[in-house]
């Protein structure tokens, strides 16, 4: 009896840490999401009296809504139908250039919108050079592939941007899978859609669900991509948002258009924490060597191909169209009909760097990358840290984790201008101050980066077999020490592709960034909406300049992290 | 029934089997047996039809399985972690590649339970995976192999990853099984113990070639080189040159000795051989023949008898013998001559 | 590890090399005297040469802190929600479509600048002396001269012309509900077929194929003929200043901008850009000098080649690029800015129904 009692008072002082560190997260999400948000709620409320006029809701609200799901739906479905094979080879098989590969997949995911949007028209807009190409050897008087403005070109951009989150979260799950399980199965007689079906898919369950929930949240908050590429035929619940807040100025209809979206995503992530709570099947992190091979059938080889060269189709050659374009000058030559002249340029880049207009506003190139580099190191050391003590949390199952594994995904579900209002809003005086407080935009990128680090980090930390820090315990390590000697090393992979990910989203959020930037910290996404909002060739080719070059620093920086692995692990 | 047929295999640029050739006939259980990096895994895993050999060929009954998928061989397959679905219980372990055959609900739950009863473990049938022992998901990982009746078990180190005393029964068991079921078997360990045990005929590899093939009786009683006796726990290895042909006469640097073998012939004289002294049949002596002296620096009490290591010119050589003897001591002791095998230097 | 330290030189060289193409600003304030600091709430297009900030810095020992906050209903968003506890002193960028909502917001302080003299009274459009016109530009139909010369086409005329079968799928226009030129060019048609005449126009318009997109950046960049995307549209809805801005920002020297407007009565909508100081600012006196400083000739005649507009100050010379490339409606399209208010959603919502679904 007495024994009993010491132990439970040594248990739950044992915990007492664990729980503090629990709350450093649900603090932040507090003061950096709830507030914000409620407090625009709250506004929405008081000023809707006259506002808005209920026998024209209904419709207003169910068009979006419904589009909104539809295309979702679609994007989703389309991504996965991509990123699903291609996690599988990125787990499974070595093949050349494969790290190459992995880092361009995570590239759009920095691009913003209007680039990409520029890269889709130069790639297959009516005049891009696909469709000039397909004119001129099949002879056709119109362009083959007219996708822009069509709902095909919202699902295509979807699929560029998206495809990396199956790969690295999906992908990273299947390379810790045992690969003799699936050679277990085979050898019992299951062909490989059945080994897929009843073991891969049962095993990597959590993986996947995580997945198709980060992607369709991505795709039905959508904006940018709806706005710019979809055109004026599609609104999703965002746009509206953004249309009432900003263009028409009224917020109880915004408020109200943001509440459906906040609930519908939370009965999502509700059904998603419900789905994902079962018995979680662990996997141990492994080898590389012994889960990934050479193809060695002409199947796998064909498999691979095709899957790479439709990767480098939707993903590479929209980019590749926009380096290409920041090389060139376009010369129309006066002659009969449409003839244009192609010819090298580094003019663009050069004029990056001259202030031309001796504006205060203008933006040296270095210093916006510097700004968006410093913006993107800061959200990741928050991301991680947070997240890391969110999965923690997240780990020990029940029913209040669930609820709190479901909010956290909430900032995907919410409008980027509801967010940047509430800011707006609520930090407006100090000590949180938004003309004065440099953390606040790194704050906003991290909520929306968070719910891809947890979903990365926590598979990871729930795989560390107990064993292991109880052995380094019993052989007398402090908890620091076994953090630092076991648990570090073994989280390290899953913390570069955690990292990489808030990397990638601060670096590319725009949304939310507008409200809270400052022209003393231009970031590169504001320096190329700065050069596009004017009219004039030379506008254009600078932020097509700006695009590549932001591509190539960001590629480079992924590609040193990838490299520059934590001792100890390299194996790993 | 399996032909294996020149095997060639590299992995990174670097040889990984180099020309593997040999059968597997009916109702009988051949062991591959290696060091780790020997090629032996990777060879199970070709005739699995998990990996590609560059060059050879599998047969079944004349038939080329290269190009044959995993699925459609029905080989069973057996690793040494079991690799068992732990998303199932015992049960739908076993059933699972019956249910790859279709067969009825009633009929999968009979022969599952046959299965079961087998390795005896029907009173598991509903247990998670992960709630089992080691041992217990050996025995499981062993029915669900067996369940579908494949025409070839395959069994990567089955019994590495168990302790001692669990091994040793377990081995007897798949043995009986193997023998009861007379379904042929390839079974890949680096345990000689293991090997010697289970196989009816023992496939030698080291560094992708295969060293020496035959029973094990055969094996053990001709190690065909070094690396076989080393391999095979023979540790008195003593060079010498072939001065006498019939009788056949070594001599060493310790002295002469002479053997007793049937294939004289096939030594020459001045021709350099090794000899394998085997560490038993030995006895103090004070002849003149087939001698051995040195100093004893080690004894391991071995229940029998006792294991002593003597310091013989600088090189340490082992003998089983039954009193005890006190380090330190020189000692003097003649080999039988049919406890002394001699092969070609390698 | 070796070669991982390799591409960590290259990617540091790299970044010193692109620093030492940076051109180095100087400083801004020397001054002994702690400056005290004026904010100055404005949407993202504002711009200004440092030179001239610095120096009205100087003069007045002040820091002029700019918070760019996004588009024009963003900035206004912002100073609207946050009217209880200002953040800035001054705000500019109220146009005259969102005007009176931002008097009935009650966020400005009422301020009869002596400067006011020099500015034209046409723009003066409120009486209170809330907001004080800066800027005016007009939203035109640009044209592709090539285009309308070598297919040997003439020019529309009218608003009316555009539905000709001449036209046909020739015109690009921006969603009124997402894009500011877009919503000038909705009500420049509703100024000239009136609030009953306007979607039957419209419906025409639709039946002749004009292209919609959300923004003008796509229609500009992407489906303007004239323009880098080389696109299928010779006619765009732009700003009246888009041909200097052309020979400005051309990649290689012009004689002549490739484009020019549309300019004849109410084919052009006018917006007028304002200037106000925020209600309960601690800063009254510095922010009266930021307003006296952006309507003096200084700053009006800065204007033109930051922003691309017209200068509200009659005494403020054009730059030759306007002068020479720019064409002024002599009688743009306007409507009342209350109406305005009132009405915006409604057209806009009439306007959604009958072209895009």
């Amino acid at each position: 009896m007495n024994f009993n009692h010491e132990k439970m008072r040594k248990t739950s002082f044992k915990y007492l840490p664990k729980i503090l560190l629990g709350l450093i997260p649900i603090i932040f999400f507090v003061i950096f999401y709830f507030l914000p948000v409620s407090a625009i709620f709250t506004r929405a409320i008081e000023l809707a009296s006259n506002q808005i006029k209920l026998d024209q809701l209904i419709p207003r609200i169910w068009q979006p809504l419904r589009f909104s799901v539809w295309q979702a739906f679609l994007s989703t479905f389309f991504t996965a139908l991509l990123g699903i094979p291609a996690a599988y080879i990125f787990a499974r098989f070595k093949f050349p250039g494969k790290s190459l590969m992995r880092i361009i997949t995570t590239i759009p995911f920095i691009m913003p919108t209007v680039v990409v949007a520029a890269g889709f028209n130069a790639f297959i807009g009516p005049n891009g050079w696909l469709n000039v190409f397909l004119m001129k050897i099949f002879n056709l008087g119109d362009p083959p592939i007219a996708i822009i403005n069509t709902l095909a070109a919202i699902i295509l951009a979807h699929v560029f941007y998206n495809t990396t989150v199956f790969i690295r979260v999906i992908g990273g799950a299947w390379a810790q899978l045992d690969r003799k399980l699936e050679y277990a199965s085979g050898s019992l007689g299951a062909s490989r859609i059945k080994t897929f079906l009843k073991i891969t898919l049962p095993l990597l369950r959590p993986a996947f669900i995580s997945a198709f929930l980060l992607v369709f949240l991505f795709d039905f908050t959508s904006f940018a991509v709806i706005l710019m590429l979809g055109g004026p035929g599609f609104a999703t619940l965002e746009v509206e948002i953004y249309t009432q807040a900003l263009h028409l100025l009224n917020l109880p209809m915004a408020g109200l258009l943001s509440g459906i979206q906040l609930i519908f995503t939370l009965l999502l992530t509700s059904i998603y924490s419900w789905t994902n709570h079962g018995r979680i099947f662990q996997l141990t992190a492994r080898d590389p060597n012994e889960v990934e091979k050479k193809p060695d059938s002409l199947i796998e080889k064909l498999m691979i191909i095709s899957i790479i060269l439709l990767l480098s189709v939707i993903l590479i050659l929209p980019l590749l169209s926009l380096v290409i374009r920041s090389f060139t000058q376009i010369n129309s030559i006066s002659a009969e009909g449409e003839h244009l002249d192609f010819q090298f340029t580094l003019q663009y880049y050069q004029h990056l760097f001259v202030n031309e207009r001796q504006s205060i506003f203008y933006v040296p190139p270095v210093t916006a990358i510097q700004n968006s580099f410093v913006i993107g190191l800061i959200t990741v050391i928050f991301a991680l840290l947070l997240g890391y003590l969110a999965s923690r949390t997240l780990s020990m199952n029940t029913k209040f984790v669930r609820i709190y594994d479901a909010l956290l995904m909430l900032p995907l579900g919410t409008s980027a201008v509801t967010l940047g209002l509430g800011f707006l809003l609520v930090f407006n005086k100090p000590p949180i101050d938004v003309r004065s407080f440099p953390l606040l935009i790194p704050i906003a990128h991290t909520l929306v980066g968070l719910p891809f680090v947890i979903r990365i980090i926590q598979p990871a930390l729930v795989s560390i077999p107990e064993m292991y820090t109880q052995s380094a315990a019993l052989l007398g390590a402090s908890p620091w020490k076994i953090w630092l000697n076991i648990e570090l090393p073994i989280l390290s992979r899953a913390f570069v592709s955690a990292g990489i990910f808030a990397f990638t989203i601060s670096i590319g959020e725009f949304g939310a960034t507008t409200f809270l930037s400052r022209p003393d910290l231009p970031t590169i996404p504001i320096a190329i909406y700065r050069y596009l909002s004017q009219p004039g060739v030379m506008n254009y080719g600078q932020a097509m300049a700006m695009a590549t070059i932001l591509m190539v620093i960001c590629a480079m920086a992924i590609f040193l992290v990838e490299r520059l692995r934590l001792p100890g692990i390299s194996d790993f | 029934m399996l032909s294996i047929i020149d095997i060639y295999k590299t992995y990174e640029g670097k040889p990984l089997l180099r020309g593997i050739s040999f059968d597997v006939h009916e109702d009988e259980t051949i062991c591959l047996l290696g060091h780790s990096g020997s090629g032996k895994s990777t060879l199970l895993r070709i005739i699995a039809g998990i990996e590609k050999p560059e060059g050879g060929k599998v047969l079944w009954d004349g038939e080329d399985l290269v190009n044959l998928a995993i699925h459609k061989r029905n080989f069973g397959l057996m690793f040494q972690d079991y690799a068992l679905f732990p998303h199932k219980n015992v049960f739908e372990n076993v059933a699972f590649g019956l249910r790859m055959l279709n067969l009825s609900e009633a009929t999968i739950k009979e022969r599952v339970n046959i299965e079961l009863e087998k390795v005896k473990m029907v009173n598991f049938a509903q247990r998670r995976i992960t709630d089992l022992s080691g041992g217990e998901q050996q025995r499981v990982a062993l029915a669900r192999a067996l369940a579908p009746h494949p025409r070839l078990l395959m069994l990567d180190e089955p019994l590495g990853a168990l302790d001692k005393t669990l091994r040793g029964q377990l081995l007897k068991e798949i043995r009986e099984l193997l023998h009861e079921t007379k379904i042929p078997a390839i079974y890949v360990t680096h345990d000689q113990e293991e090997a010697f045990t289970i196989g009816d005929q023992l496939v030698l590899l080291n560094e992708g070639e295969i060293v020496q093939h035959g029973t094990p009786k055969m094996i053990y009683q001709n190690p065909k080189n070094t690396w076989v006796s080393k391999f095979l726990g023979f540790n008195n290895i003593v060079p010498g040159k072939v001065t006498s042909i019939n009788p056949l006469v070594v001599t060493s640097k310790y002295g002469d000795f002479s053997l007793i073998i049937k294939d004289n012939e096939k030594f020459s004289l001045k021709q350099e051989v090794k000899l394998l002294l085997r560490p038993n049949g030995i006895q103090e002596s004070s002849g003149s023949e087939n001698l051995i002296y040195g100093k004893i620096i080690d004894s391991i009490y071995l229940g029998q008898g006792f294991r002593i290591f003597i310091d013989c010119l600088s090189t340490t050589m082992e003998f089983d013998v039954k009193g005890d003897y006190k380090i330190g001591d020189y000692v003097k002791f003649s080999i039988d001559p049919s406890a002394i095998h001699c092969f070609q230097s390698d | 590890m070796k070669n991982n330290q390799k591409y960590l030189l290259i990617f540091i060289s790299l970044l010193m090399v692109l620093n030492a193409c940076q051109v180095r600003s100087t400083p801004i304030s020397n001054q002994n005297v702690m400056p005290k600091v004026l904010n100055v709430m404005t949407h993202d297009s504002f711009s200004v040469s440092e030179s001239i900030i610095s120096e009205f810095e100087k003069q007045n020992n002040v820091k002029v802190n700019f918070l760019l906050s996004g588009d024009t209903g963003a900035a206004l968003n912002r100073a609207i929600l946050t009217k209880n506890s200002p953040q800035a002193d001054v705000f500019y960028g109220t146009d005259n479509t969102f005007m009176s909502r931002a008097l009935s917001e009650n966020i400005f302080e009422p301020y009869k600048s002596d400067e006011l003299i020099n500015i034209n009274d046409d723009l003066e459009l409120d009486k209170s002396y809330r907001l004080l016109p800066v800027d005016y530009g007009d939203v035109c139909i640009n044209y592709d001269k090539k285009f309308f010369s070598e297919n040997k086409l003439s020019l529309p005329e009218s608003l009316s012309d555009l539905v000709n079968p001449e036209y046909k799928g020739l015109l690009v226009v921006e969603n009124p509900a997402t894009s500011s030129p877009g919503l000038s060019f909705l009500m420049a048609t509703i100024a000239e077929f009136g609030n009953n005449g306007y979607l039957d126009y419209w419906k025409k318009l639709k039946e002749n194929d004009v292209v919609v997109v959300n923004d003008w950046e796509t229609a500009y960049y992407t489906n303007f003929s004239a323009s880098s995307g080389k696109g299928n549209q010779p006619l765009v809805v732009s700003y009246n200043t888009s041909p200097a801005a052309e020979v400005i920002f051309s990649d290689h020297p012009l004689t002549d901008s490739p484009t020019s407007s549309i300019i004849s009565e109410n084919s052009c909508f006018r917006q007028i850009e304002f200037v106000g100081i925020l209600s309960g600012t601690h800063e009254r006196a510095l922010a009266e000098k930021f307003v006296d400083f952006m309507l003096s000739q200084t700053f009006q005649e800065d204007l033109p080649l930051q922003m691309f507009v017209y200068p509200a100050n009659v005494k403020a010379t054009l730059p030759e690029e306007f002068t020479k490339f720019i064409s002024v409606p002599q009688k743009p399209a306007s409507l009342d800015p209350e109406l305005i208010a009132k009405e915006r959603e409604v057209w806009i919502n009439a306007w959604t129904d009958e072209v895009l679904r």
